[in-house]
């Protein structure tokens, strides 16, 4: 069975693309959003999907399971799909994706499957779970400016329509801190692992410099590091993912990055700490807390 | 200047007049006993200079005013020691373990080439300048030569001379991560760029030699960093200057990088060569380098590499280590978790 490749990021940080991308090469096979890791059990996964509004179940491992076990992603392959995880409700949350690895290892032959469920970036237990289930996992931590993010989440938030616009200003107001709780939760974990085992990137370099960065994560990975092969992950809307799927199972990705799957290198313009910090955002931070952002900000490379 | 003789002879103090996990800075004398500076634990903020010996450990000097606790201490080439603080106290402790403090202008760093004392001095305004003088006489008031300029923020940091006596110069800056300058016939050539840093721009040069004819040099979150994320372990790295004057990482976690800097020489593998350690201070030991890391959880390690750049662990603790540099070799100096508890011990 291919080895697990764990993409770490929060929601809002190029992770769609950037997975998608990496996924993309050759010896590796690129799940989309699969979040069945939050919880140990299927069946616990499945409700807290529901409680999210996603009856069937994720989206993302719906589309999976339909892709590679069911023999394509339609409607009523879907509909398969979530009636065996229904049916699997007591299974190990990484038995199923250990099915869905051992089918993506025997049809394309990959090295590496890669994972990436922004939400286990929250709760530290999730991300221990998925050390338990994969020891010899490799993780990638893709980080993006958190002025930027807050920028990107507050539009996100705005448009979520099964929210009021009381929950819609709670979490507008909130947003600015998810940056340092999900970065402190990855580093502290990132912390502990092994030699090796942990690439950082930031996402702006590979907007701006997609060929090298993918390049190094080949190469950090012992994988193949040939034109073709890098050119190859410079084309994500190539991923069976990066369209909408069936009306029962449509995202698994972030629905901007399926709208616009394309890869367009440019240098993203950076928002400053400064000027966020002399904002009403920025003031309804604490002194401590703002010394906290600046500094986590600045290790990261972010100014 | 003013002269202040010894605290009385046969008083002495167990090391733990220093707090634990207070940064300690050392340095060996010829006379065999070791200096020790650092924060007092009587009155905060103030500067704590003590002698180390087989009998025990003696304070000898304590700031009248304040100062932070950045505090340096080099040997002068004459038997004794120079302490600095950048910008506020130089002490010349001599051979005869007099203790001597300068009035007037302070350096910002200080460096020993070929017996003289070398010192960066604030000129004023952004500038700087450099002057050479003999230990025991600083005279900081000759017009020295140009030092490179400080732009808004940055702060000097380890300066060294190389095999061929040219000054070299970090400024660590807040904005960009650390910067290396070297001076070159009475120019100054910036050696890193924002690069070097690893995009950390909160990355400040914490120590630098030379070894084998290589600058050398540890950098990572420095103590503020660490004080405003606390229980955050976030990791360094030890780098050097190549042969064509570019940056190449030993020791380092994998991040985005320029491409030389991506994957450290010291591999993972090796406790230096994993993501977690923090390179602090560095020693000679014959060929060898030695490398004080801190490690999760506040432990602390001390690393040999040998030329072929193979690293091994040669001693670790729970609680703070310091390296003292001695020619040819090292001590190493175990911080104290209790008061009854401090020790000074040889490593090399």
């Amino acid at each position: 069975m291919a080895r697990m490749l764990m993409l770490l990021s929060p929601p809002r940080s190029f992770s769609s693309l950037v997975s998608t991308m990496i996924g993309q090469h050759p010896e590796i096979y690129g799940f989309p959003e699969l979040h069945i890791m939050m919880r140990d059990t299927v069946g616990e996964a499945l409700k807290w999907e529901r409680n999210c509004e996603r009856f069937l179940g994720p989206p993302g491992l719906l589309r999976t399971l339909a892709e590679l076990v069911y023999g394509g992603q339609t409607a009523e392959n879907v509909l398969e799909a979530a009636n065996f995880l229904e049916d699997n409700a007591n299974t190990r949350s990484e038995d199923i994706i250990n099915l869905v690895m051992d089918r993506a290892t025997e049809v394309t032959g990959a090295k590496y499957c890669l994972e990436k469920s922004p939400s286990v970036t929250f709760l530290p237990p999730a991300m221990e779970r998925i050390r338990r289930a994969w020891p010899d996992a490799m993780y990638i931590h893709v980080t993006r400016h958190p002025v930027n993010l807050k920028k990107s989440m507050d539009e996100y938030i705005r448009e979520l329509t099964r929210l009021s616009d009381v929950e819609k200003d709670v979490r507008l107001r909130n947003s600015m801190t998810m940056w340092p709780v999900t970065q402190r939760n990855i580093l502290d974990f990132c912390s502990t692992l092994a030699p090796g085992q942990y690439l950082r990137i930031r996402g702006e370099d590979v907007l701006s410099d997609a060929s090298n960065v993918m390049r190094q994560v080949a190469e950090w990975l012992g994988l193949r590091t040939d034109d073709a092969a890098i050119a190859a992950m410079l084309r994500p809307e190539e991923s069976p993912y990066a369209v909408l799927g069936p009306v029962n199972a449509a995202f698994g990705n972030d629905p901007k990055f399926i709208d616009s799957p394309k890869f367009r290198p440019g240098k993203p313009r950076l928002g400053r700490l400064d000027d966020f910090f002399a904002t009403e955002d920025g003031t309804r931070l604490d002194a401590p807390r703002q010394a906290y952002l600046r500094q986590l900000a600045n290790c990261l490379g972010y100014q | 200047m003013a002269r202040s003789s010894r605290a009385r002879p046969g008083l002495t103090y167990p090391a733990a007049m220093f707090r634990p996990a207070a940064p300690l800075a050392a340095c060996a004398l010829d006379s065999g006993e070791v200096l020790l500076a650092g924060p007092s634990p009587m009155v905060e903020d103030a500067v704590l200079l003590a002698l180390a010996g087989p009998d025990g450990t003696e304070p000898i000097w304590t700031s009248a005013d304040p100062a932070a606790a950045q505090c340096d201490l080099l040997p002068d080439g004459q038997g004794g020691a120079l302490l600095l603080v950048p910008g506020e106290i130089l002490l010349h402790v001599d051979a005869g373990q007099e203790v001597i403090e300068a009035d007037g202008e302070v350096p910002l760093r200080i460096a020993m080439t070929g017996g003289r004392l070398l010192a960066l001095m604030d000129a004023g305004g952004s500038t700087t300048r450099l002057v050479e003088t003999r230990p025991a006489l600083r005279d900081f008031g000759a017009p020295g030569r140009k030092g490179p300029d400080l732009l808004p923020g940055q702060v000097a940091g380890p300066m060294l001379t190389d095999a061929e006596g040219r000054v070299l110069l970090f400024l660590n800056d807040p904005q960009r991560g650390f910067h290396l300058w070297r001076e070159q016939d009475g120019e100054w050539h910036l050696l890193t760029g924002d690069g070097a840093s690893r995009y950390g721009t909160n990355a400040a040069v914490t120590d630098a030699l030379i070894w084998g004819g290589v600058p050398v040099w540890a950098c990572g979150p420095d103590d503020g960093v660490r004080a405003a994320i606390p229980g955050l372990h976030i990791a360094g790295d030890l780098m050097a200057l190549g042969p064509d004057d570019l940056p190449v990482l030993l020791a380092g976690e994998l991040r985005t990088s320029p491409a030389r800097l991506l994957v450290p020489r010291i591999g993972p593998g090796s406790l230096l060569g994993q993501a977690r350690s923090i390179p602090l201070q560095l020693a000679l030991d014959g060929p060898d380098l030695l490398v004080l890391t801190a490690e999760p959880a506040g432990a602390t390690a001390l690393h040999r590499v040998t030329p072929a750049l193979q690293a091994e662990v040669v001693a670790t603790s729970d609680r703070p280590l310091r390296l003292a540099r001695l020619d040819g070799g090292a001590l190493l100096l175990e911080g104290t978790a209790a008061p009854e508890e401090g020790e000074v011990d040889s490593a090399a």
